[in-house]
């Protein structure tokens, strides 16, 4: 990817597209094997409102993530390899295929404050010159135990598990179980769920560890 | 008249208020000051995956910081979510530093009905009883009997889940069976009735359907309720309520209306209808009714009170007691209690959930034992660690991705909720400074005192010898309130007592000085007791609209 404009997050995986046709048809599925009569309700609950004078606003549209300006090449490269050092691809894709990258660029731009900013440039400065050092950046990445990026490391974790891949390949993504079982047997190949339902907050207040 | 009765708000009390008006035979005006909200269409982000939000979740912090100031200050807020919580820059209101005050609010139609935590507890006789007699506040006008049989007709209506429990300081209802509790919940209720002396944990109450109920489909279990539920699983306006308003044939719903005042007349004492503005055109208008309900918050209730002049005195007609705005109260809460629970790592729950567990109040029941007056509950759950421990740490690699396939370990939570006195200095009043719509603005002021910071130095003790109990590591407490208004239960400032001297409002929410003003939200409660309130406003506004339904038929209203 250059640096030649503003991109969004997920353009290359269409999320729009896919995600949606994927998960409305699960909930048709389960809608149907509930026998569940949400448009006669629903009829009924719209129907109440009789505006007089005014008018309702538009009912709110969930935004697309806003456009971002990818970090210059080299800037980019070096995050894009990082991300897939963190986060690598085995049966499943890594950070990078995932848009970690692109995530962390556009948290950059839009989300980030001052503060944040000047520690992901001066962790990006200690990836790039432990990548220029050559030999084995699992190594020149850290100071004995300690990370050099833990921003960055950070950022990579919720990136990869709040993209499609991570959320729905590589974890278990049931938005609508349909039955709750309190405490369940868990095979030893069952997925931890990646849906946070009391929503998340990622601080970083003090670098990794926070 | 444009109606019999005009009810103001269309939250949790105020759909209450219509329905049961309307079922009595009476035309009600609803108005509602913010948007329409369609459930086949508004719920826009009910079921969308993280990567379908602009911010993952994570909200756009830049934007919130300018125009959502007080509502950011309220967890969880974010990308999927905001449209329900007002932009603070357009609907501001004024606090003051040492004496904060977060008001959390959503204007559309439906109110908090949608956002709220579902959590559904009876207050029970002693907290009506105790009320006035330990030096704090003053009496309830009523007795647990008066409202018992209300607590059963809405609990009936709008589906509650949990056990008939058996405890005398939080009476059984008419419940649903419960989700249950899971294995590391099971295990901590165990080990605390062990080591206290059979301190029970129950399942959390809560007004979610584990049956149907008519159209409205049982809980499946999607958790983030927040979001709005287009199969009615949760209590809202939009699913229970303002169906069945609409079902008489009987209801006007007016959106985009903001009230500014009730008009009074002095001569007879009563209000002859409500002052409107066209919340978008900025157009002024007056309705007219037989009744006025207000139930458009206690906060959103007083501030109209107060701006509802007496023009004979150029006071508000509803103070002569002096008590309209004051002794405004909210729970004690943010005192918790998170540590790990060893073991069980072959279980996980499969579902979300959308309740918890309840440790009814065990403080100061027979007699006192405390160093605080009152006591306080709190709700929790058990749940396993999921992929967000992986941001803390200095591993990469494959170990790292593998360890986060799997759950982590069980966390249990318990954060208390307690009873706020009633302090007369704890009060909203009307600025000088003016909103969007040309009303005056709030001006807030509360802070929390000595029996509210007693209380929550002891919820930390406490949740820290249960959690020992129960043979938890890595244990964290925390005893720190924040401003008041976060626990979302701002209660009092119109406040019920047989006194007009000392309240706003009779022993059937009727205003003192207006016998055909009801108020039945947040704002009439005399004291907080502990548990969650919601269940409490409609149970009296169920009470006071069947008692102002009779009166209309008498032709004494």
């Amino acid at each position: 990817m250059s640096s030649t404009g503003p991109v969004r997050v997920n353009d290359r995986i269409d999320y729009r597209q896919q995600g949606k046709a994927l998960h409305r048809r699960d909930i048709l599925k389960w809608i149907a094997a509930a026998a569940f009569s949400t448009p006669a309700i629903a009829q009924g609950m719209a129907d109440h409102a009789g505006h007089m004078m005014g008018g309702g606003d538009a009912a709110p549209s969930v935004p697309l993530p806003p456009p971002y300006t990818p970090f210059a090449p080299e800037h980019h490269a070096a995050l894009e390899r990082l991300v897939d050092l963190v986060i690598p691809a085995d049966d499943t894709p890594g950070a990078k295929d995932a848009g970690v990258t692109g995530f962390i660029e556009m948290m950059y731009q839009h989300w980030m404050n001052d503060e944040e900013r000047r520690r992901c440039d001066a962790e990006l400065d200690l990836v790039l010159a432990a990548f220029a050092a050559g030999g084995d950046p699992v190594v020149t990445l850290y100071d004995g135990t300690r990370f050099k990026a833990p921003t960055l490391r950070k950022l990579t974790v919720y990136g990869y598990y709040t993209s499609e891949i991570g959320a729905s390949q590589e974890l278990d993504l049931n938005l609508v179980p349909g039955a709750y079982d309190a405490c369940a047997a868990l095979g030893a190949d069952d997925k931890a769920p990646s849906l946070y339902v009391w929503g998340i907050s990622m601080s970083l207040a003090n670098g990794a560890g926070a | 008249m444009d109606a019999d009765v005009i009810v103001v708000g269309s939250g949790i009390s105020g759909g209450w208020a219509a329905k049961e008006l309307t079922e009595r035979g009476f035309s009600v005006l609803l108005l509602e000051r913010g948007r329409d909200v369609d459930p086949t269409s508004d719920y826009v982000t009910e079921h969308l995956a993280p990567y379908e939000l602009p911010y993952r979740g994570f909200g756009d912090r830049h934007r919130y910081q300018r125009d959502y100031k007080v509502q950011s200050r309220m967890a969880g807020l974010s990308d999927a979510n905001e449209h329900w919580f007002v932009n603070d820059a357009e609907n501001p209101y004024e606090t003051a530093p040492e004496a904060d005050f977060a008001w959390i609010r959503g204007y559309h139609l439906g109110g908090r009905s949608i956002t709220w935590g579902r959590a559904s507890f009876r207050l029970s006789p002693l907290n009506f009883s105790e009320a006035g007699k330990d030096g704090h506040g003053i009496p309830w006008p009523i007795g647990y009997d008066d409202l018992a049989p209300w607590y059963s007709h809405v609990e009936r209506f709008i589906g509650v889940n949990g056990d008939a429990d058996g405890i005398p300081s939080l009476p059984d209802g008419e419940f649903m069976p419960p989700h249950g509790m899971n294995c590391v919940e099971e295990h901590v209720k165990g080990a605390v009735a062990a080591k206290f002396g059979g301190r029970p944990i129950i399942n959390e109450r809560s007004a979610v359907l584990t049956q149907p109920i008519g159209d409205r489909q049982p809980c499946h279990y999607c958790g983030p309720c927040i979001r709005g539920c287009s199969t009615g699983s949760y209590f809202s306006s939009e699913s229970s309520t303002l169906p069945a308003a609409k079902a008489t044939g009987r209801l006007k719903v007016m959106t985009d209306v903001v009230v500014d005042s009730l008009i009074h007349d002095p001569a007879t004492n009563r209000v002859t209808g409500v002052r409107i503005i066209d919340a978008k055109s900025r157009t002024r208008s007056t309705v007219s009714a037989r009744v006025v309900f207000l139930n458009a918050s206690t906060l959103g209730s007083t501030q109209i009170l107060l701006n509802s002049l007496d023009t004979q005195t150029g006071r508000s007609f509803a103070n002569r007691s002096d008590a309209l705005g004051r002794y405004l109260m909210d729970h004690v809460m943010g005192p918790f209690g998170l540590a790990t629970i060893p073991g069980f790592t072959d279980r996980m729950p499969m579902g979300n959930r959308p309740s918890g567990i309840y440790i009814p109040r065990f403080q100061n029941l027979d007699g006192s034992d405390r160093q605080f007056r009152r006591g306080y509950g709190y709700q929790g759950s058990a749940s396993r660690q999921m992929w967000t421990r992986g941001g803390e740490g200095d591993d990469i690699g494959l170990s790292l991705k593998h360890r986060l396939r799997q759950p982590g370990p069980w966390q249990m939570f318990i954060g208390g909720m307690g009873e706020c006195m009633p302090y007369a200095d704890n009060r909203a009043t009307l600025s000088s400074q003016t909103d969007n719509w040309g009303r005056p603005q709030l001006h807030v002021e509360f802070h929390w005192h000595e029996n509210e910071l007693a209380m929550a130095r002891d919820m930390a003790a406490e949740a820290k010898a249960m959690l020992e109990a129960a043979g938890a590591t890595d244990i964290m407490v925390g005893d720190t309130l924040g401003p008041g208004g976060l626990a979302i239960h701002e209660m009092g400032t119109a406040r019920m007592g047989d006194d007009p001297a000392q309240a706003v409002l009779n022993a059937r929410n009727q205003c003192h000085d207006a016998a055909n003003v009801f108020v039945t939200d947040g704002a009439c409660m005399t004291a907080s007791a502990a548990q969650n309130p919601s269940l409490t406003y409609m149970a009296l506004t169920a009470r006071a609209a069947a008692f102002a339904a009779d009166q209309m038929k008498q032709g004494v209203l």
